[in-house]
């Protein structure tokens, strides 16, 4: 694993091609790189080749859910050194503290946020 | 005869086909699980509606959210003033009222299942009232556009002690305070005050609007209903904003009530809400 050369990676899990095409082009646009996954399973597989800098992850996918991937993500150490956003349109108390107490860092509804917002929250991880 | 714009006709279909797919699923999956007692299944249809509407305006939230983060980007890269952008930014207004409405109808299915989550904290009547008169403050130009007075009276408060959500009653406020303003004609006027008596901390919010029909008071809290009059009148909404403020206020242990149709000039609503304080110390 190259640590170095995924230092700034940011992995996305998303299984809805519009959204994640519009994210992953807009955070090429601001200088990040990114590396798109349609379905947990990939993005899992992603993340055993070479730890990101950064996961956004998606909650409602297909098989596996974001829920269930964070969990494996923890069960493996690699959460919480491995900074998760999840980024959802679930946003019920329950589904929040849930995804937080598994080792997320932040919580962001899509129908709430834009591109641009979304991009400086990555951005701030990315220093950090 | 009525018509509607293309955006109109889209919101009101897509209400009404989510309702009824809802309230079909909800009723024929209480039949299979063989709940006996009519309240049972309606109390079973309500938490069945409530989920599966959840569920399917969830699933809304996502294309919507990207279709606003793309009209978005074209707003910032199409030249200002030219009719590209008139377009794409009337577009996008568009989205993002459809985005609130899927957000109301998201929030009304959780009161009506039971889910609505509240944020309580203890506070005191004069941080409740300084909320509530900002609230008014920020939707003031709303009234003042449409040539509506508004007057604001602060009755004398002691400043006790009430427990609160106060973002849920903003948005009570929000919510009586667009009806008197959407069903009031240019020139009219509304009259806000705050207050307490006895044992509450009382607001209200009353216009010289068109009125509430008497045979229609008895549902105007109902989920999803909707005045004949407020219905001719603006047929754009989709009856959940009482349905809503009288969940919130409930769960406050508060009342909610109105009188209708009886003001100088014969017509005119006004809302009450109390709201209860806490026991001295």
């Amino acid at each position: 694993m190259n640590d170095n050369a995924n230092e700034k990676k940011v992995i996305i899990v998303e299984d809805d091609r519009f959204l994640g095409d519009l994210l992953t082009e807009h955070l090429k646009k601001n200088g990040i790189s990114v590396e798109y996954c349609p379905d947990a399973k990939v993005g899992l597989e992603k993340i055993h080749q070479a730890v990101p800098a950064l996961l956004l992850l998606d909650l409602l996918l297909p098989d596996m859910n974001g829920f269930e991937l964070l969990e494996k993500l923890k069960g493996e150490n690699i959460v919480p050194a491995l900074p998760v956003i999840i980024l959802s349109n679930l946003g019920q108390k329950s589904e929040i503290e849930r995804a937080m107490s598994l080792g997320a860092r932040d919580f962001l509804i899509k129908a709430h946020f834009d591109l641009d917002s979304i991009t400086e929250k990555v951005k701030e991880i990315l220093k950090g | 005869m009525l018509t509607l714009t293309p955006v109109e006709l889209l919101n009101t279909t897509a209400v009404v086909f989510v309702v009824a797919i809802s309230v079909f699923t909800g009723y024929t999956i209480g039949k299979k699980q063989g709940a006996k007692k009519c309240d049972d299944l309606q109390v079973f249809a309500n938490q069945s509606m409530g989920s599966y509407l959840a569920t399917i305006l969830h699933h809304l939230r996502t294309p919507l959210a990207g279709m606003m983060w793309s009209l978005k980007e074209m707003r910032k890269n199409t030249p200002e003033g030219s009719e590209s952008s008139e377009r794409i930014t009337k577009l996008y207004e568009e989205n993002v009222r459809l985005l609130g409405i899927v957000e109301n109808l998201l929030a009304s299915s959780r009161a009506s299942s039971g889910r609505a989550v509240y944020n309580f904290e203890t506070t005191n009547t004069s941080v409740v009232e300084q909320q509530i008169l900002k609230g008014i403050s920020e939707m003031s130009s709303s009234a003042y556009v449409k040539n509506i007075s508004l007057r604001i009276e602060t009755l004398p408060i002691s400043n006790r002690g009430i427990r609160a959500d106060e973002e849920k009653i903003i948005s009570v406020v929000q919510t009586l305070f667009e009806n008197a303003v959407r069903y009031t004609e240019p020139g009219g006027n509304i009259f806000v005050t705050t207050g307490e008596e006895q044992a509450y901390f009382v607001f209200r919010i009353a216009d010289s609007g068109m009125g509430i029909p008497e045979d229609e008071k008895g549902k105007i809290f109902t989920q999803f209903f909707r005045a004949e009059n407020a219905r001719r009148k603006i047929p754009d909404g989709y009856g959940v904003g009482l349905f809503l403020a009288k969940t919130f206020v409930d769960a406050h242990n508060g009342t909610i009530s109105f009188e209708s149709n009886k003001g100088n000039q014969g017509h005119g609503t006004t809302f009450t809400v109390k709201l209860p304080l806490l026991p001295h110390d």
